[in-house]
């Protein structure tokens, strides 16, 4: 087996998000050690990372700012404690990748793209390049706190990715939006709030989701192939951030909030083998991973399998 | 248990790309490694980047290492090597 090494000789670096207070159930802030310490036939992730020929380092965890009480009614939830979080996130990556190394971020739940994607794309900017973004998930989480029912973050990041939503994320780094909404692809929803629709057809973004719908009528090759031609318009290549529910529960039930009619195991394979063949890849995020609702870590394992599809790793 | 000296003799100091290349090394390490400013009380764990980075120990900054496992020796060289040969930077 020959791998397409698809970030070059860049080293990769992986680092845990163990942030999962931003979202309504407990448990996706264990994924980061599910995914690091699992053993998938027989070898962890770094490992079979080093496999696929890369010089590959474990930088360990982001220090978490974590709340001490429990929210009662507030609207976003765990605000302060995220943004200390998010400061975190930004400073431990931008030295990553600094060092060269391309990121692999576990996470997590998904309000970390905030501070993730700041990073990457702060860096990128320093250096005069706008990134684009590949979003693969179930959910647009492109809510705001008005018009999210529940006040998780989880469900906000693209919202504020986008400029929009509590002005202390929007404004973290001191530059807003974090995301060029040109650059940006969406893969895979199929379950969303009223508000999130009008927020994309206000945004102008329909063309830029590719639904579970969409996927069905098209193929998912088509529309991961036109995902990647989308967040290719960026100077500075693409970040993906990957929410395992995504897939359909059936292969991945190990996450906090599922809906029915996901992508297949392969389907997920063949978006994420085109994307490393693409070459474009700059940082990849996967999170949502909950081991506490898990079946025997399947889940779990599918998640370390497909960082490795990213990565470059083939059939043949 | 072992311990020895270095300065931070790159002009940009403890960096953001420095900082990632010292914990790159130091994980590759059993042995816990501690960076302490000799100037201040100040100490880091080598193998955290942010723990690192809260140092801010800019150009001319007298560190303390200290390292303790079965690798020590080894680890101290090359941690000692890497703050010599300036992080690869030029200056």
């Amino acid at each position: 087996m020959s791998p397409q090494l698809s970030t070059g000789k860049n080293p990769i670096g992986i680092i845990g998000v163990p942030l999962g207070y931003g979202a309504g159930k407990t448990g996706s802030e264990l994924g980061v050690e599910a995914m690091r310490l699992s053993r998938v036939r027989g070898e962890t992730l770094a490992q079979h990372i080093a496999g696929l020929g890369y010089d590959v380092t474990d930088f360990g965890n982001v220090e978490i700012i974590r709340p001490n009480y429990l929210a009662n009614g507030e609207n976003p939830r765990y605000l302060p404690e995220l943004l200390s979080s998010c400061r975190n996130m930004i400073a431990t990556l931008d030295a990553i990748m600094s060092a060269g190394c391309v990121p692999v971020i576990l996470g997590g739940d998904h309000s970390i793209a905030i501070g993730t994607f700041s990073a990457v794309s702060n860096h990128y900017r320093e250096r005069g390049e706008d990134i684009g973004l590949i979003w693969f998930d179930a959910h647009a989480d492109i809510n705001t706190p008005e018009t999210s029912s529940s006040g998780n973050i989880h469900g906000m990041p693209l919202a504020v990715l986008l400029g929009e939503g509590p002005e202390e994320l929007v404004e973290l780094g001191g530059f807003a939006p974090k995301l060029n909404k040109n650059y940006f692809a969406h893969v895979g929803a199929r379950d969303l709030d009223a508000g999130e629709r009008n927020r994309i057809r206000s945004h102008g973004l329909r063309d830029q989701f590719f639904s579970m719908s969409d996927i069905d009528k098209r193929g998912m090759l088509a529309c991961v192939e036109e995902a990647i031609a989308i967040a290719s318009r960026a100077p500075g290549g693409f970040a993906v951030t990957f929410d395992v529910d995504v897939m359909d529960p059936t292969f991945a039930p190990g996450s906090g909030t599922l809906v029915r009619g996901g992508a297949s195991y392969r389907e997920a394979h063949l978006a994420l083998e085109v994307i490393a063949e693409n070459g474009g890849l700059r940082s990849f995020e996967i999170v949502e991973v909950n081991p506490l609702l898990d079946q025997s870590n399947i889940t779990v394992e599918l998640a370390v399998e497909l960082v490795l599809s990213a990565l470059g790793k083939t059939i043949i | 248990m072992l311990e020895g000296r270095t300065k931070v003799v790159n002009r940009l100091g403890l960096h953001a790309r420095a900082a990632a290349l010292l914990v790159r090394r130091a994980g590759a390490f059993k042995s816990s490694i501690i960076l302490a400013r000799t100037d201040q009380d100040a100490s880091a764990n080598a193998k955290s980047i942010l723990s690192v980075l809260g140092l801010a120990a800019s150009f001319g900054t007298e560190l303390q290492i200290t390292v303790d496992g079965d690798d020590e020796m080894q680890a101290l060289e090359e941690i000692q090597t890497l703050f010599a040969n300036r992080f690869g930077e030029s200056a």
